[in-house]
């Protein structure tokens, strides 16, 4: 226990504790003895203590001194204990005025080296805290391609540089483009919107593909026109049409009925058979033995591609459906699909579907 | 009038006064801060007895020791078993 006390003497325990307790002197790990009792005292009432059991003639002995006092004395010759607490207290001191690491905060978009290159260029590091300026820092990091802003700041012995991104640059519209807004499509308007420039259809009228829907002429009055450059949405039903003769027969890959099996301890391996086309079935089991070992069996189909005779009639749906899932891939984005209908037609030995699709789009894509 | 005065604290359901009275802490069973007496009466490694107002705490265990105490504080570490109060109502 440090700046304590230890004292044993030849009185009652109690007596002592009870002495020492009235006379407001607090006593640690009191421990009775044979004829006595031993116990720690705070330094700074030790010769208080001592002389109130010398009043009261007791005998008292100082068994261990740990007071600060004693352990300076104790110590005063020990120069390597002094060096080392001198060096210690030192190099906390100049470590503590140091700047040593460099944080660099906020980057997305940015390279690290970078920053740290226009920080390194001004400082090296470590580098006195009263040393760094934090404007130059600033300034050094903001000129760099790509950073709005920075902020530095000296935390402990960091130096946090926080770094704020440009945002990415959004292309404005040319406004000094005066080019009307044309259709796309032969189509029947059913929305209008005009931000800018004059609407020159309207809600149900027909247009025809390249004829305008908004001018770049703005009437001001009887006789002056303005030039504003045109913006708008227009959507009208478009009618998409589609020809296609259907093949009376199909190319099909089929199993030819030979096989080929393979067991090996891998479930994915090379094929080395004859068969130039095939396909594959991979099943697993575990061989009886003591340590359950999994094994793969491969079966090799072997297949070939080979005409076959389509019956239209019998997959009419599913044909047609083909042909009209390659023509909604083929839709503007964001279009809406109204009505679709399809034709059929025989001639000679071909076979032509006519497929028409409704739809709502925007007519100046 | 401390003894009616805690008692009426209680009654309204408020903390009893912490400044007079004696105030027992046991710790785990393996330690008791007692707070508010007035004397050791007895000291052994099986029986440490505190005056405690106008009665007596015998606190016994095994391997008991007066850790720290001061003219109103005692910590005592060791087995307890029990506490007892003695002395007249």
């Amino acid at each position: 226990m440090i700046d304590y006390l230890e004292i044993k003497t030849d009185a009652d325990c109690l007596f002592v504790v009870n002495l020492l307790n009235y006379a407001g002197i607090p006593l640690k790990k009191v421990r009775p003895e044979e004829g006595g009792c031993r116990m720690w005292i705070p330094s700074e009432n030790g010769k208080k203590a001592l002389a109130l059991l010398a009043d009261n003639g007791k005998v008292t002995v100082v068994c261990k001194d740990k007071t600060v006092k004693k352990y300076l004395r104790r110590n005063f010759f020990r120069f390597g204990l002094w060096a080392g607490l001198i060096f210690a207290v030192l190099f906390l001191i100049f470590y503590s005025a140091k700047v040593t690491r460099i944080e660099i905060n906020g980057l997305q978009n940015l390279a690290e080296t970078d920053i740290l290159q226009a920080v390194n260029a001004l400082y090296e590091f470590p580098v006195a805290k009263k040393d760094i300026e934090r404007k130059e820092i600033v300034k050094a990091v903001t000129t760099l391609d790509g950073v709005a802003s920075c902020a530095a700041e000296v935390k402990g012995n960091t130096l946090i540089v926080t770094v704020y991104e440009e945002l990415e640059k959004v292309p404005l519209p040319d406004k000094t483009d005066y080019t009307d807004i044309v259709s796309s499509y032969d189509a029947v308007v059913t929305r209008i919107i005009v931000y800018s420039g004059t609407g020159l259809v309207k809600k149900g009228d027909t247009v025809r593909k390249g004829q305008t829907l908004i001018s770049s002429d703005v009437k001001l009055d009887e006789t002056l026109v303005a030039k504003e450059k045109p913006l708008g949405d227009i959507y009208g039903r478009v009618w998409i049409t589609k020809t296609v003769v259907v093949p009376e027969t199909v190319l099909v890959r089929k199993r030819t009925g030979r096989t080929e099996t393979k067991v090996s301890f891998r479930r994915e391996t090379d094929y080395e058979g004859e068969f130039t086309d095939y396909d594959v079935e991979v099943s697993e089991f575990f061989l009886p033995s003591v340590v359950p070992l999994k094994m793969y069996v491969h079966t090799y189909y072997e297949t070939a591609t080979v005409e076959e005779e389509r019956d239209f009639s019998e997959n009419e749906e599913a044909i047609v459906g083909e042909y009209f899932a390659e023509m909604e891939s083929s839709f503007p984005a964001g279009s809406v699909a109204l009505d679709k209908w399809y034709d059929v037609k025989r001639l000679d030995k071909n076979l032509t579907l006519e497929l028409y699709y409704e739809i709502e789009t925007k007519l100046n894509s | 009038m401390n003894g009616f005065y805690n008692e009426m604290l209680m009654r309204m359901g408020l903390p009893a006064d912490q400044t007079v009275g004696v105030r027992i802490t046991v710790c785990d069973l393996c330690g008791v801060l007692v707070e508010g007496h007035k004397g050791l009466l007895g000291y052994s490694s099986e029986e440490i007895a505190l005056r405690v107002k106008k009665k007596k705490l015998v606190i016994r265990g095994k391997n008991l020791l007066l850790l720290e105490i001061t003219p109103d504080e005692a910590y005592i570490k060791g087995k307890i078993f029990a506490f007892e109060v003695e002395g007249d109502d």
